[in-house]
């Protein structure tokens, strides 16, 4: 009950947050957040099956340049080209997916990196419609106008918000939920889950587009904020980074990765001004998580809240524990 | 009409014929062993049988219907369910947890109300909770319902196994060795089991086994392979009688046999 | 019909290159199921060391091609030890250390070297015809030098002790502990000479492309491609396979341009899983 509670004064506060911090560049940061964070959730409802892509930023782009093409040269309205748009990338990770399962471990991460790469590729390729490496710019905000120029960042923050409380909210219950149990299941032992009756790679597919359709969510958003879209932008190392924030953060629960997505974020942007060596910077952090706090953020608390409850009951006197 | 039937069933490995023609059947109720020497092609066929490899001609038939080639899900829905001789187990989920899995064919009421856990699927799922603490009750593990799966004795992990395998209320089990690596104690408790499933849980049982005594002690039937074919099929003392099966073996039935 | 030999004749050169790195990585998984991602980046710091010792110091390029794969191999048993022994080797755990490194490894040439690309000068130059078509004189050397290193790993892999040693730790782990192998030692041979395959690699292309920080991402992915065409860790595919895929960058490149042979060979690899998930020779994993 307190968590709930916790969770409802955390949402007031984001909600405030904008009415008392008037900062532009503090808002662009958050926003920043948003994004990650839906990115770091759906790659963490993948990550329950067992199986992690790398090539998350593949799908962001294809829903990215689909609300480019549908705001920009069809005129449409964002409210409309972003369902189409997370849609989109739902809908081609869905061939992908079930080829890509065909492959078990190191296979299927490859083939997941290269999709990455072959989407940017692509885009890439075709100047016209995509843009090429030059991409897309002026892609419009939404609609109405008024409120999203006229307001600074102050609506797109508002609408990151809902965003991302939708996508958590819907990935937590689904982790929750009999099938969530079951992704559990096949990520301990995929065999023993097929044995006793669970189509596996049915179930793999079906978060593999889960994941994609957020994916793409977190593009169209960002096309419309930040008003421009490239190849260069949504690279092998953007999945990367989406990896760390949930390496970092910790797998056991949907509070690692909006954890790891949130510190990193704000740690990036302290590099802002180093420039080059954020790069270095998330490499090492990366590698460090990995060797010295293989579970994560959360985990790492999890283990000290443990061992500190442990050292709390072994005080108790022998003669109390009886019974 | 016999619950399992196998009909000439081939599989290659290349210029390899593994298992070479081999016909066997399967009464409801039985307790049916599959034995021979090493190499002879048991563990290939127990696979093709129970989906793991495609065959490479022949027929399997179960319950009426031919399921020759399909995955292995598809044969656990059916009815068909597999144990492995080398334990997959949930190791990181408890025991209780472990069998609760394995109820998972019937724990929604579909594929969206599981999504978004109806109350339908939650009302069941309370009756398989029930069932899952039965179930842990009638294999024996009790007291181990929260024990962490990866920490219990080799014994108990595979007798967990079969619990898994009970989940789905299978017409037929499949047990890849199933007292490979115990000690004299764990066999008589798993053999014990094994003999009460045909009455106590309705599941016919077909076992592969190396373990001479326990099958002897247990199967109603025997097949034995030898090189890929079926040499000898029937009772037990029929089978151990057999003077192909004793050559097959090189005397090691004298020794087994309790 | 020149131009046609002409791109074959390209196609089988680069395809040569791209084979020979493709090999470390094929090798390092076949022995120890472990995809080592800085390999790219040995590409790249091999390719820098030649230009290093070759162009600033003076030294001539039969003096920095060894310098360079002693110093890939230092690196790569670095990282073994550092990064892949303390996690046992689990396959996705080491992937993922390894994109850490390489990142950072990366990351650190870039600021050290700084973004443009530097040119390393050709060994043997001058060009070479035959048939009409046009090979440059490097690229033969090239050529000839991936193919001996080729012939050579294959001898070494069959006709000498600490050779069978690993393709027993391949084919059995157990078995060959039982023979007295110790598998330590068999990773560090493989991972010096996996190193060694990136470096020359790296020296080649440095001399035929030119040197810079980003150059060693390129042939890792297509490494890749090719060892899952080939199928991971069978050495027959990653030949065959490096050199289809050099043959079709080479046409796709004259065709197309550079930037659509990446897509069509990962049309390639994926039109090859629908039928063999596991390439054309590979291991289940």
């Amino acid at each position: 009950m307190t968590s709930r509670t916790g969770i409802v004064l955390g949402i007031v506060l984001l909600a405030l947050l904008p009415v008392v911090i008037r900062d532009e560049y503090f808002l662009h940061v958050m926003v920043m957040i948003e994004i990650n964070v839906v990115m770091a959730v759906s790659l963490w409802l993948l990550g329950i099956t067992g199986l992690i892509s790398f090539g998350q930023a593949g799908f962001m782009f294809i829903g990215a340049m689909t609300t480019a093409l549908l705001m920009k040269l069809g005129g449409w309205s964002f409210w409309v080209s972003l369902p189409l748009s997370a849609i989109m990338a739902a809908v081609v990770s869905a061939p992908v997916g079930r080829l890509s399962l065909r492959v078990k471990g190191v296979y299927f991460f490859l083939i997941t990196l290269a999709f990455g790469e072959v989407v940017r590729g692509v885009f890439a390729y075709f100047e016209h419609p995509f843009g090429g490496w030059y991409g897309i710019r002026d892609i419009p905000p939404p609609s109405p106008a008024a409120i999203f120029t006229g307001m600074g960042k102050m609506p797109f923050y508002y609408l990151g918000l809902m965003l991302m409380l939708v996508t958590c909210a819907v990935i937590y219950r689904i982790s929750r939920s009999w099938f969530g149990s079951v992704l559990w299941n096949i990520r301990e032992s995929d065999v023993l889950a097929g044995s006793i009756g669970v189509d596996v790679p049915g179930f793999k597919l079906v978060a593999f587009i889960g994941s994609a359709f957020f994916s793409g969510l977190a593009g169209s958003f960002y096309a419309t904020y930040i008003g421009y879209i490239s190849p260069l932008v949504f690279t092998f190392e953007y999945s990367t980074n989406t990896l760390i924030f949930v390496v970092v953060g910790g797998f056991a629960n949907i509070g690692g990765p909006i954890v790891g997505a949130v510190l990193l974020t704000l740690v990036s942007e302290g590099f802002r001004s180093i420039g080059k060596y954020q790069s270095m910077a998330f490499g090492l952090i990366l590698v460090a998580s990995v060797l010295l706090m293989p579970t994560g953020l959360i985990g790492a608390a999890q283990g000290w809240r443990e061992r500190s409850q442990r050292r709390r009951r072994a005080v108790v006197p022998a003669a109390d524990r009886q019974g | 009409m016999a619950l399992l039937e196998v009909t000439g069933l081939t599989r290659r490995f290349g210029g390899l014929v593994a298992v070479n023609d081999v016909s066997l059947t399967v009464e409801t109720g039985e307790i049916h062993g599959l034995i021979g020497p090493n190499g002879a092609g048991k563990t290939t066929l127990f696979n093709v049988i129970s989906g793991s490899l495609p065959a490479s001609g022949g027929r399997v038939m179960f319950d009426g219907a031919d399921v020759t080639g399909l995955p292995i899900h598809k044969l656990a829905s059916r009815g068909m369910v597999r144990t492995f001789q080398h334990s997959q187990l949930f190791l990181n989920f408890s025991v209780y947890r472990n069998v609760l899995a394995g109820m998972h064919i019937h724990a929604s009421s579909g594929f969206w109300a599981g999504l978004i856990d109806s109350r339908s699927t939650r009302q069941r799922n309370a009756a398989l909770a029930e069932r899952a603490h039965e179930l842990v009750r009638f294999v024996g593990l009790g007291g181990l319902e929260d024990a962490v799966a990866g920490s219990l004795p080799h014994g108990h992990k595979r007798i967990l196994q079969v619990a898994i395998g009970l989940g789905p209320q299978p017409k037929l089990l499949l047990m890849d060795e199933p007292v490979a690596g115990m000690n004299h104690a764990d066999v008589d408790r798993m053999m014990q089991l094994v003999r009460t499933l045909p009455t106590a849980r309705g599941t016919t049982v077909v076992l592969v086994e190396h373990n001479m005594k326990a099958v002897m002690n247990t199967c109603d039937r025997i097949s034995v392979l030898q090189f890929g074919r079926k040499i000898a099929a029937g009772l037990p003392e029929e089978v151990a009688a057999d003077q192909a099966v004793i050559d097959a073996y090189l005397g090691v039935f004298d020794d087994d046999v309790a | 019909m020149t131009l046609a030999l002409q791109i074959l004749v390209t196609g089988l050169v680069t395809g040569l290159i791209y084979m020979m790195i493709a090999l470390g990585v094929t090798l390092l998984f076949g022995i120890m199921r472990v995809v080592n991602f800085v390999h790219g980046e040995l590409v790249m710091l091999a390719a820098f060391v030649v230009f290093a010792v070759n162009v600033q110091l003076g030294l001539p390029f039969w003096i920095a091609l060894p310098a360079a794969m002693v110093m890939a191999s230092v690196v790569a048993v670095g990282c073994q030890k550092l990064l892949f022994k303390p996690l046992n080797y689990e396959i996705l755990n080491c992937f993922i250390v390894g994109i850490g490194a390489s990142f950072a490894i990366k990351s650190a040439s870039w600021a050290i070297f700084g973004p443009e690309p530097l040119a390393i000068p050709a060994t043997i130059p001058g060009v070479v015809t035959f048939a009409g078509a046009f090979v440059a004189k490097q690229r033969l050397l090239a050529a000839g030098i991936c193919i001996a290193l080729t012939v050579a790993l294959f001898l070494f892999l069959h006709f000498t002790r600490p050779g069978k040693a690993m393709r027993a730790v391949e084919q059995d782990h157990e078995a060959a502990i039982l023979m007295g192998i110790v598998p330590e030692n068999v990773y560090v041979i493989a991972f010096v000479i996996s190193a060694a395959l990136a470096a020359v690699g790296g020296a080649i292309l440095g001399t035929l492309f030119g040197v810079d920080p980003e150059m060693g991402s390129d042939p890792l992915l297509k490494s890749f491609i090719i060892v899952q065409i080939g199928g991971m860790g069978s050495i027959a595919g990653t030949v065959l396979a490096g050199l289809f895929i050099g043959i079709t960058d080479s046409i796709t490149g004259t065709l197309f341009g550079g930037e659509l042979a990446f897509i069509i060979d990962f049309a390639i690899l994926m039109a090859i899983l629908v039928v063999r998930p596991r390439g054309l020779f590979g291991y289940d994993v």
